[in-house]
């Protein structure tokens, strides 16, 4: 019998999912947005891309390490061909960014409906990481969802480590700071972007990857995961991936207990905090960090 | 026999549309201390920063150790051998101390902490002084910094743009002590001021600049026998 405990435990889990879920999509735009100032209305996109591969990898291999490591893989030279190839050109024009990034997405989209029409399903399978369940206060959780978090916690603290201890981090970070300076101290500001720009688009790759099979992949993915990939690092600082892995657990959690409690309210949630902390804090949660 | 580290030859640089250098040509001599002096706004920034590769010249050449490096990326031109010191922000606020340092020294691994070491003897206040972030620095120990992050690269030749400006006299001495420290050492540097008098005890060589070029080059002592040139050029009198 499901418990009144059960179904909280419940929404809290699939909160930390979708909230880790949530971080490793904006950490990506937050490196990207954060560091080069540019602005990518494709990057849920190549966050769903990242799920759609994973799936169809696993249905060629059924090998889970090689389909999750190969997207990601995939992300980072498709990060660095975009980068190289069309955004070089524009740093600093916002506005054509957006339209150019716009481009990207309608493409990817496209790209996407002609490949995979009806979207494309994780199969059941016997492991039981991927789709077991385990029994908590009553409640059938999937294992899955804590592999999520864990992944999401993985995530959080790796970039943490590169950008506050590694001399890559300390020159992301100074680049960040001040362009030019940065060039004055020798450091190749655009070898550095094309490494930012990789990881950022690896990391929405290696999000989609991580939820797959949770998500499946569908039309709707990057539909959904749009608004929120901009809403998280909002709410959170627009140059800081604590502020959004923050933002994405306060977001996450409150978006499912809200779909678990208040249905009625759900469509609405993620934006109304965004308002409510926007009203509050402008420049997010840290901004300013 | 004379040799010349650095050559610019007749650059002319727009900034935003605008003709700033128009045709600007000298010469630093290898293990002295050149300076090139002016008011506000007749184009030395832009000079140092042309010269660094971060503007490029619409004409001209500027000539590195017998290379012309005109057309190179800012990076690489640093890597050549030249270090660069701002006017203002000249350091990173957000990294620590220790970080500026790491992201300004581009030598081997292995040399990095020796290297950082000889930096803390130098500046020996920066050692206590590490894991401070830059911004709480005070405009001194800033501006230290920032000339610590050039020394680390042991350059060939150090440019410094107003380096007194906004400093209190003591720590303005103590920058043009530090300036002529590492000269001995055998760095070649190259000084951009407004200010004579901070110049004046360690300056080898001078330039003056006006509206974007040359106007007037002499031997710094030439200047106390002519010094009408200080009223013409910057509008000040010894």
């Amino acid at each position: 019998m499901l418990t009144s405990y059960g179904i909280l435990i419940s929404a809290l889990v699939d909160g930390l999912s979708y909230a880790m879920m949530i971080f490793v999509i904006s950490a990506g735009l937050v490196i990207i947005f954060g560091l080069m100032d540019v602005f990518n209305l494709a990057h849920a996109v190549l966050f769903a891309l990242g799920a759609y591969f994973f799936i169809q990898i696993y249905l060629l291999t059924g090998n889970y390490y090689l389909s999750f490591i190969l997207p990601v893989i995939i992300g980072f030279v498709v990060g660095a061909l975009i980068e190289r190839v069309l955004i070089k050109p524009l740093y600093g024009k916002h506005v054509l960014q957006l339209l150019l990034t716009m481009g990207i997405m309608i493409l990817f989209l496209q790209i996407i409906q002609i490949t995979w029409p009806a979207g494309i399903y994780f199969p059941e399978t016997d492991v039981w990481i991927l789709s077991g369940t385990i029994n908590v206060l009553g409640t059938r959780i999937r294992v899955y969802k804590f592999i999520v978090i864990l992944g999401g916690l993985i995530v959080f603290t790796v970039i943490d480590l590169l950008l506050s201890k590694t001399r890559f981090g300390a020159m992301l970070r100074a680049g960040t700071e001040n362009r030019e300076l940065a060039e004055a101290f020798g450091i190749n500001i655009s070898f550095l972007f094309t490494i930012a720009f990789s990881l950022g688009c690896a990391l929405a790759f290696l999000g989609g990857a991580l939820v797959a099979p949770l998500t499946h992949a569908t039309i709707e993915l990057p539909v959904t995961f749009t608004l929120l990939s901009f809403v998280v690092p909002v709410v959170g600082g627009m140059k800081s991936y604590r502020g959004s892995f923050f933002a994405s657990l306060l977001i996450g959690i409150i978006d499912r207990l809200v779909a678990y409690y208040f249905s009625w309210l759900s469509f609405a949630i993620d934006l109304l905090i965004m308002i409510v902390v926007l009203l509050i804090k402008p420049e997010g949660l840290f901004g300013g960090e | 026999m004379t040799h010349h580290i650095l050559e610019v030859d007749n650059v002319h640089t727009y900034v935003s549309g605008y003709h700033i250098l128009q045709g600007v040509s000298f010469k630093v001599e290898e293990g002295k201390i050149t300076t090139i002096l002016g008011r506000n706004g007749v184009g030395k920034s832009t000079l140092l920063k042309t010269i660094m590769g971060i503007l490029k010249p619409v004409q001209g050449r500027i000539i590195f150790k017998n290379l012309d490096i005109t057309p190179l990326p800012p990076h690489k031109i640093i890597n050549m051998g030249i270090a660069f010191v701002a006017a203002e922000r000249a350091i990173f606020g957000g990294l620590t101390v220790e970080e500026n340092l790491s992201i300004a020294f581009n030598g081997n691994r292995e040399e990095y902490e020796p290297r950082l070491e000889k930096i803390f003897e130098i500046f020996p206040d920066l050692r206590r002084l590490r894991k401070l972030k830059a911004r709480n620095l005070s405009g001194g120990q800033q501006k230290m910094l920032a000339i610590a992050c050039g020394v680390i690269k042991q350059p060939n030749l150090m440019m410094l743009d107003e380096p007194s400006e906004g400093l209190s006299p003591v720590f303005v001495r103590r920058v043009m002590e530090t300036i002529e420290k590492l000269k001995e050492e055998g760095t070649t540097i190259l000084l951009v001021e407004q200010n004579f008098n901070a110049v004046k005890k360690i300056a080898e060589f001078c330039y003056f600049m006006d509206k974007g070029q040359i106007v007037y080059q002499s031997e710094i002592e030439d200047i106390n026998k002519h010094p009408e040139i200080l009223t013409r050029y910057l509008g000040v009198s010894l």
